[in-house]
């Protein structure tokens, strides 16, 4: 174990420190290329080190792959003139530590496959298919290609017609012969990120020769309705692949179409089974409307001119509908408790689409917009006033109710920016509904999803630099609602992570994680769901996925029996650390590293009490209360656990797990002063908030 | 034929349940007697302290010693054994970890006098007596053993070589030592005997528990028809079997009873409520700070409910008094 002890350039006076089992080298500046490499020569593979010096904001740019103990002698001592006998104290509690911390564990990831598997055939998984060329499997579970874009008749804010879009994406992937399969599904997934085993089933019938005659669809006896439009159980495909196909989920299997056909049909429904194996992949499963049918007081489904926005688009498109007055709802059923709680983003833009669409075909018509907010990003706010210019009506209020009045429909609304109550008689009533995601595949996946929405908590944790690298990525609105351009960027940039990753024939990560003595473990299950990431999950035993894992070390303090542990912050490397710097009238401060440590760092250019000691962890949810208790056990005046603020914690929970665990110690009768044991939320740069906080803590 | 091993068996502050622990021993108490000579007993056997005293140090092979250490008597006789014993073994929760007994450290002697000879309703002390350490009747002089402030488990006043779980140690782990002990089998000096993992590991009903544990109502034992077959905890009722080591052979289970953690801590963990603290606070269910406080305020007697054991031993051993 060796120790650096960095005075600087000299900035630092350094006092003279002994240790038997810790080989110390001192150095004016470590940060200079040639102190960089003294350290590099002198630490042996995997070697606990310590530094002292520089806060580790700083000194982690130059040896955060050596994970070393810091030892902040700068920012907590030197700068704040505090006495000599406090840099000692600091470097003695940091060589307590080193002594009792382990090396992080290499985690090596062998890539067994380059290649990628693309779900889904919209745009997300199109562009995925584009970048990743004959890398790339994508599968369909419709028989044709374009998702979402394809159903629609044109894409927001111009009103360019999807064909813009789709079809020379389409011809792309087909260009750089990327591998498609429409018809398909998953079965099952395994494995994880560079050796995923995919059992993939396809469908074995469907039309295998076509001369485009169009004769099957004469002939078929099967009519559906989709989303608003006719057509067969047969029917041409509005995209890729070219000619006629068959839609399974409702052919009668009643062979009409193959007595016509001039070339080939298949009316096999069944499936072949194949086991493939990935690198990764990319689930670009899209979005599902949500269903307005829910919505009594709009109606739909029981008055024939309520549409879904989809349906109404397809049918005014297609010349079936001529409306002279149409209301378009935004926000049904979104930003609502009962119904979906949240903003969809989209589908602002997506109303208005089809207000212009009406006013483009019928410019006579009227137009009315209900809304609550308007929602658009950026300049698309011009969208907003050319529809004005165009004569739509806009309409600051949600409509309470529809009812239908001699063959009409009645819109009653409350308009507030005119206080007034309207009544508007309306041929149509388009509603702009909000969007879900589409959750059929997450089942089959290797990973722990929210189902109550998108998958944000994952999708973000996987573009994040400090979390281990995802082998499984949310492309386009299969993460969140997106617009077809976001969509194509978000797509684009995560095949491009993955290929990117899987060009390596491994790789290796040293990023901390929880690791679970077996030994000790119970499986009392208390751990399994406090991780924000669902790295743990129970079998024959706890298992916590270093490949999931981001380190908070939740998981860890809430162990009841001591089985989990972290690396770099271990239960027996933090005691240790409390242990030396708890004494008699010392305020021991536990801050993340993510808010709370920065803002201390920052608090020596006002100064606080030289009783302060400082414990930095890698979040305020890692704080075990036994450490808590060691602090006072051994005389500690007060002691303050500073975490983010409630929703900005950087592992999402982790602050919220210490307030309750911090919650119960107070409760604790009589055995700990509830006024000397505090909580406190920071921002980064609320370094007059610590310095408040810790002399509260000092005041007798 | 070689001698046997001399054991001697003492109680502190206890309830006298592991001495019934050991009568319990039933038929095999038989073999125990014929493999070992018991020196000293003084709940079963006439001796005086002064017959330990006249033993050389060390001529004791083992003692057993259970209870609390509360007064000054206990603490000089269990200084005695330690002197006279090759080996000291910590006998029930009460010298494991302070037990019940420890529940004592919430108060003061201050405290604990008063209400024991001054205010309960049961007390009819007019003259307000309260005990002495010394007291002269006519030309006698009398005199009681102090009383301490603080109980302490026994290693906080000799140290202990090995401990025996549990209120009370069940028969097989006190013969499983017995055996270990007779044969020179021994794990490291400091050991408990029973096994590293919490109870979780042999409950009847873990099968039952949920993927994810998560309590959104705390319920107590006297307030709700308990299902014989469900995890205490997945059901909303406190048990500290997650905290506590294993080995009891389920007793408190099997009678429909959540685990109130007797068998201490687990070997890593010091602080066995703060710990049950932690793990029980990181699954509530609350989707508001309000929901939260009203959870954590459902938590009736904390301190009392998981220190229930092990109070002396805690990090923090006791309340503080003003």
């Amino acid at each position: 174990m060796k120790a650096f002890i960095c005075s600087c350039q000299k900035r630092i006076r350094l006092p003279k420190i002994k240790s038997d089992r810790v080989e110390i080298r001192y150095y004016d500046d470590l940060c200079s290329p040639e102190g960089l490499k003294f350290v590099k020569e002198n630490v042996g593979k995997d070697e606990p080190i310590m530094i002292a010096g520089c806060s580790p904001m700083v000194a982690e740019r130059y040896f955060s792959d050596l994970h070393p103990v810091y030892v902040n002698i700068r920012e907590q001592a030197s700068y704040l003139n505090h006495p000599q006998e406090k840099v000692k104290d600091l470097i003695q509690a940091g060589l307590s530590r080193l002594g009792a911390t382990g090396p992080v564990s290499r985690k090596v990831i062998v890539i067994e496959s380059k290649r990628l598997l693309i779900i889904g055939g919209g745009v997300a998984g199109l562009e995925a298919a584009r970048i990743c060329g004959d890398n790339g499997l994508l599968v369909e579970k419709r028989p044709y290609l374009g998702g979402t874009v394809a159903d629609l008749d044109r894409l927001y804010p111009e009103g360019t017609p999807n064909s813009h879009t789709i079809i020379p994406l389409i011809n792309e992937v087909l260009n750089t012969r990327a591998e498609i399969w429409t018809d398909t599904r998953i079965e099952e997934i395994k494995g994880s990120l560079g050796n995923y085993h995919v059992r993939l089933k396809k469908r074995k019938g469907g039309v295998i020769t076509c001369e485009d005659c169009g004769k099957c669809t004469e002939v078929c006896p099967v009519e559906v309705l989709d989303h608003g439009i006719k057509r067969k159980a047969i029917f041409k495909s509005p995209t890729h692949p070219d000619g006629y196909i068959i839609d399974f989920e409702n052919c009668n299997l009643c062979g009409e179409c193959q007595k016509v056909c001039p070339g080939e049909i298949g009316l096999d429904p069944d499936f072949d089974e194949e086991e493939l194996t990935f690198g990764g992949i990319i689930v670009a499963t899209g979005l599902h409307h949500f269903d307005p049918e829910r919505l009594s007081e709009y109606g739909y489904g029981r008055y024939p001119n309520v549409y879904t926005h989809l349906e109404f688009e397809r049918m005014i498109a297609s010349g079936i509908l001529r409306p002279a007055c149409v209301v378009v709802v935004h926000c049904a059923g979104s930003r609502d408790e009962r119904y979906l709680d949240y903003c969809s983003g989209i589908c602002c833009l997506i109303g208005m689409k089809e207000a212009k669409l009406v006013k483009d075909r019928y410019p006579d018509s009227e137009v009315y917009i209900c809304y609550i907010d308007i929602r658009v990003r950026g300049e698309q706010e011009y969208f907003y006033r050319a529809l004005r210019e165009l004569g739509v009506k806009f309409i600051a209020g949600r409509p309470g109710e529809i009812i239908e009045r001699d063959g009409k429909l009645l819109v009653r609304v409350e308009d507030s920016l005119s206080d007034s109550v309207l009544k508007i008689p309306a041929d149509a009533v388009v509603l702009s509904t909000g969007f879900l995601p589409e959750q059929k595949v997450y089942d089959k996946l290797p990973i722990n999803l929210d189902r109550s929405r998108f998958p944000n908590a994952y999708d973000w944790s996987s573009l994040s630099v400090d979390s281990p690298p995802h082998g499984i990525l949310f492309a386009g609105s299969a993460s969140t609602p997106l617009s077809v351009p976001d969509t194509i960027l978000d797509s684009r940039s995560k095949a491009s992570m993955l290929l990117n990753l899987l060009s390596q024939d491994q790789i290796e990560t040293t990023h901390p994680v929880s690791v679970i003595d077996d030994d000790l473990c119970s499986l009392c299950g208390l751990c399994v769901g406090t991780c924000p990431y669902g790295a743990l999950r129970r079998e024959e035993k706890i298992i916590s996925d270093p490949m999931i894992c981001m380190g908070c070390g939740v998981c860890v303090a809430t162990c009841p029996a001591g089985a989990s542990n972290l690396e770099y912050s271990e239960d027996l490397a933090l005691k240790r650390e409390v242990e030396a710097i708890s004494k008699k009238g010392t305020i021991v401060s536990f801050l993340c590293r993510w808010s709370a440590y920065p803002a201390a760092d920052k608090a020596y250019q006002i100064g606080y009490p030289e009783s302060v000691r400082i414990i930095r962890v890698p979040c305020s949810g890692r704080v075990d209360p036994q450490l808590v208790l060691t602090a006072f056990s051994l005389g500690a005046k007060g002691v303050l656990i500073g975490g983010c603020y409630p929703e900005a914690c950087h592992y999402h929970i982790g602050n919220i797990m210490a307030r309750r665990r911090i919650r119960l110690l107070k409760a604790l009768d009589g055995m700990i002063n509830p006024e000397k044991l505090k909580i406190e939320w920071f921002g980064s740069d609320e370094a007059r908030k610590f310095v408040q906080a810790v002399e509260d803590l000092d005041r007798p | 034929m070689a001698e046997k091993p001399r054991v001697g068996l003492y109680w502190c502050a206890s309830c006298g349940g592991c001495e019934e622990a050991v009568v319990d021993l039933a038929r095999d108490i038989l073999k125990v007697v014929e493999a070992v000579d018991i020196i000293f007993w003084p709940v079963a056997m006439d001796f005086k302290k002064s017959d330990v005293e006249a033993m050389a140090d060390n001529s004791i092979a083992v003692s057993f010693i259970n209870g609390a250490v509360r007064t000054e008597e206990q603490k000089e006789m269990v200084e005695l054994l330690r002197r006279k014993s090759g080996l000291i073994v910590a006998f029930g929760s009460c010298a494991h970890l302070g037990g019940i007994p420890g529940l004592a450290n919430f108060w003061n002697r201050e405290k604990i006098f008063e209400r024991v000879y001054h205010t309960t309703p049961t007390t009819v002390n007019p003259d307000k007596i309260t005990p002495q350490l010394e007291t002269r009747v006519d030309k006698y002089e009398l005199t009681l053993p102090q009383f301490f402030d603080t109980v302490c488990a026994l290693d906080q006043v000799v140290d202990v070589d090995y401990y025996l779980p549990g209120c009370a140690p069940p028969p097989d782990l006190i013969m499983d030592a017995v055996t270990a002990i007779l044969k020179g089998e021994l794990p490291p000096r400091g050991s408990v005997l029973a096994p590293d993992k919490a109870l979780c590991d042999t409950c009847p009903r873990k099968d039952s528990k949920p993927d994810k544990m998560k309590i959104s109502e705390i319920k107590r034992v006297h307030q709700v028809k308990i299902d014989p077959e469900k995890c205490f905890l997945a059901e909303g009722i406190i048990c500290l079997g997650p905290a506590t080591r294993s080995g009891c052979g389920e007793r408190c289970i099997n009678a429909n009873m959540p685990c109130r953690g007797c068998f201490g801590p687990t070997r890593p963990v010091i602080d066995q409520g703060a710990k049950f603290l932690s793990g029980l606070a990181s699954i509530l269910e609350a989707e508001t700070i309000e929901e939260e406080e009203k959870l954590a305020s459902s938590v009736i007697d904390p301190a009392g409910l998981f220190y229930m054991y092990s109070l002396p031993s805690s990090i923090l051993r006791r309340r503080r008094m003003k």
